[in-house]
């Protein structure tokens, strides 16, 4: 191979690699803050139905919907003593995840929007969306509720 | 009869040993990539113990010995996790797939001889060993035709199916839940006629009587009496007696309650285990129990009954019991976290630790410590709980708690505050609307006139913190259901009763927390999710509640 068609070649790799890669996530609102999700740990985003609350306050833990017959734990990971959801408005959707295999549950959120970002505009698990801070959930923030589950 | 329940129990080992094979290669795959290699180990070694269990039962002495040398193998890897590279994996797959040859040999072995050993007078699993060749001459047309009208009979069908067919069946009677209700709801606006929501409400009973009559159909598709379970353990018992110097009776009560047949496949491998351990530390040699007064001849009992919405199985033996303190102290010299450790039940759950074993040498029979672990382990995917009786000198008592299956069951639905609970009537000994005028209180406590008894009664809406629950201490009319809580009987209060029906218990999913007196959840006829109460589980929670409330006081004079 000619000197000039290495180099050639090695300017294309480098040209691919500088192209940022996007990914899709779902940004929304909780508790007055911005979070984004992969979508690929998003199941979906439905109407907020009466949520059923367990018997007993536990932290972290709000209560059960019926999603077409699948009972589904919602689940608050944020300040877990202050419940938000006492009124649940038009504007609230549940947000239905699942991190690993299994484990399925949803968040009481607002504004849910599919969001297309390159991965320059991640900085330390922070997104910049439309100029605005947003956290990157990555389903470890989870796991302390998990641990306090059955 | 005989051989057909060894022949039985064989097919039964065989089709767990190749499950456990499976399990064995699928942790094998991407091992040293992965972030959760202990585990996996664990779950290598666990299966290789299970294999070599069974295998020493039914005498396969060439694969019990193979598995025996392999578990020895992975312990020297056991908190050596740096040492297992790629070509020690090799090595131990090898040693595996020598396990699958030796196994499969067994099977072909078996399957040539066929009835032809029991014609012999069943010389014993070892005789399995004997190579194809030497037996294809000997299997005479007879077995065959023997066997052939018992297939005809039987279809085999996998049970992830019966488990869909029940799943549809289940969602076909919410569905129609859910159309009652909304006519009900449109006849009361007077939108409907009569005369058709008459029609439609004979049609409508009807359909709801074969909608139970086809769920109660899928469920027995794969209930199974437990009788075959027991006959099994009681092998394993006969076993051990036939090379050891204890001599053991096993006494089965219960053997026709019948269990789903997948959680009661799961439990062969738990109840060898505690078996095993019950033989092995447990019941004492003849002349110690002798020394103490006991008979030289000792018990391991097997009981099952249904109790609620649980199978209990209680594996019990007559032997020297559990000292709890030194399950702790060996816990301590393991290296084992106890801080957190305080009450005896406490100290006993510490036998289900990965690793924990109080015996001083490693048998064939149990003492790696991998048993029990592994019992809880299946307990656990069961959807079960396992709870330890014990006293030192009388004996043990484990109870395996398991999940009879998704099932329709007769509830009411209760209201306290604004939210419903379906209670099962199983739970209830009587009810009564009452009025707050027939509350009494005692010494700060209630308790309500039943026929002249003075029965403690709690307020649901007290226990719970659904909105809007202070409703019942105002409103006139209350519901009362009086349930059996720990042998004495207990008045709970709710709002009201809004309706007597049939329920779809569902269990709760994983992401829940622990409410010890939830049974489950199920769909009503609104489409709401409503939590299913074990009153008696929720009386006990109340009792031993460190909340201080007037209701506890009472209970606990009553008790």
């Amino acid at each position: 191979m000619h000197l000039s068609n290495i180099i050639s070649q090695q300017s294309i790799d480098l040209d691919t690699r500088d192209i940022p890669k996007s990914e899709v996530y779902i940004h929304f609102f909780y508790k007055e803050s911005q979070y984004a999700i992969e979508i690929s740990q998003v199941c979906e985003v439905v109407e907020a139905k009466n949520i059923t609350p367990y018997p007993q306050k536990r932290n972290g833990h709000i209560g059960v919907i019926s999603l077409r017959g699948q009972i589904i734990p919602i689940m608050d990971f944020l300040e877990p003593s202050k419940r938000p959801i006492n009124a649940i408005s038009k504007d609230h959707r549940i947000l239905i995840i699942e991190v690993d295999q299994g484990f399925m549950f949803g968040l009481v959120i607002k504004k849910a929007k599919r969001v297309e970002i390159n991965s320059c505009d991640i900085n330390d698990a922070i997104l910049n969306i439309g100029g605005h801070p947003v956290q990157l959930l990555t389903g470890d923030e989870f796991d302390n509720l998990r641990a306090s589950a059955v | 009869m005989e051989m057909d329940t060894d022949e039985e129990l064989l097919v039964a080992f065989i089709e767990e040993a190749k499950e456990n094979i499976e399990g064995i290669y699928e942790a094998f795959e991407g091992f040293l990539e992965s972030d959760n290699k202990s585990e996996r180990l664990d779950a290598i070694y666990r299966g290789v113990h299970t294999l070599k269990g069974g295998s020493a039962i039914f005498k396969m002495n060439a694969l019990k010995e193979e598995a025996h040398q392999l578990e020895t193998r992975l312990t020297e890897y056991k908190g050596n996790l740096d040492l297992v590279d790629q070509q020690v994996l090799d090595d131990l797959r090898i040693e595996v797939d020598k396990l699958e040859d030796l196994l499969q040999s067994q099977i072909d072995g078996d399957r040539n001889q066929g009835e032809v050993e029991s014609e012999q007078g069943a010389k014993g699993a070892s005789a399995n060993t004997t190579s194809p060749s030497d037996t294809d001459n000997k299997s005479g047309s007879t077995s065959q035709t023997e066997r052939k009208p018992k297939n005809q009979e039987m279809i085999r069908v996998p049970v992830d199916r019966i488990q869909k067919n029940h799943d549809i069946t289940t969602e076909i009677f919410l569905i129609r839940n859910q159309i009652a209700h909304l006519l009900e709801e449109e006849s009361k606006s007077s939108k409907i006629r009569d005369e058709f929501f008459m029609q439609w409400e004979v049609l409508d009973n009807s359909l709801r009587q074969r909608i139970v009559e086809l769920e109660n159909i899928v469920l027995s598709m794969r209930m199974t009496p437990v009788k075959s379970l027991f006959t099994r353990m009681e092998k394993t018992v006969r076993t051990y007696c036939s090379s050891s110097s204890k001599k053991i009776d096993v006494n089965l009560a219960g053997s026709e309650t019948e269990m789903d047949k997948k959680i009661l496949d799961s439990l062969a491998d738990p109840m060898i285990h505690l078996i095993r351990n019950a033989m092995d530390h447990g019941v004492e040699q003849p002349e110690d129990r002798v020394a103490v007064g006991k008979e030289s001849t000792g018990n391991i009992n097997l009981t099952a009954y249904i109790a609620g919405n649980e199978a209990v199985i209680e594996i019990s033996d007559d032997g020297k019991g559990i000292d709890a303190k030194a399950i702790l102290a060996s816990a301590e010299k393991k290296g084992l976290d106890v801080s957190r450790v305080n009450s005896e039940q406490e100290m006993l759950q510490l036998i289900f630790a990965p690793g924990f074993s109080t015996a001083e040498q490693v048998s064939d029979v149990s003492g790696r410590g991998v048993g029990m672990d592994a019992v809880k382990t299946y307990i656990d995917k069961a959807g079960g709980k396992i709870t330890i009786d014990t006293e030192i000198g009388s004996g043990t008592t484990f109870s395996l708690h398991l999940p009879i299956g998704l099932s329709v069951i007769p509830a009411l639905i209760l209201r306290v505050g604004d939210q419903l609970y379906g209670v099962p009537t199983h739970d209830i000994v009587a009810t009564y609307t009452m009025t707050k005028k027939d509350i009494s209180t005692n010494r700060d406590g209630f308790l309500v006139n039943l026929l002249g008894e003075f029965t403690p009664c709690v307020f649901l809406n007290d226990f719970f913190d659904n909105d809007d629950c202070a409703s019942s201490h105002v409103s006139s009319s209350i519901f009362v259901c009086v349930a059996n809580v720990n042998g004495r009987k207990l008045a709970f209060v709710a709002d009201s009763i809004e309706a007597n029906t049939e329920l779809i218990v569902k269990p709760l999913p994983t992401g829940c927390p622990d409410f010890s007196y939830l049974n489950g959840v199920s769909i009503l006829a609104t489409g709401e999710p409503a939590f299913i109460l074990s009153l008696d589980k929720l009386g006990i929670d109340i009792i031993e509640s460190k909340k201080p409330n007037a209701q506890m006081e009472v209970l606990d004079h009553a008790s």
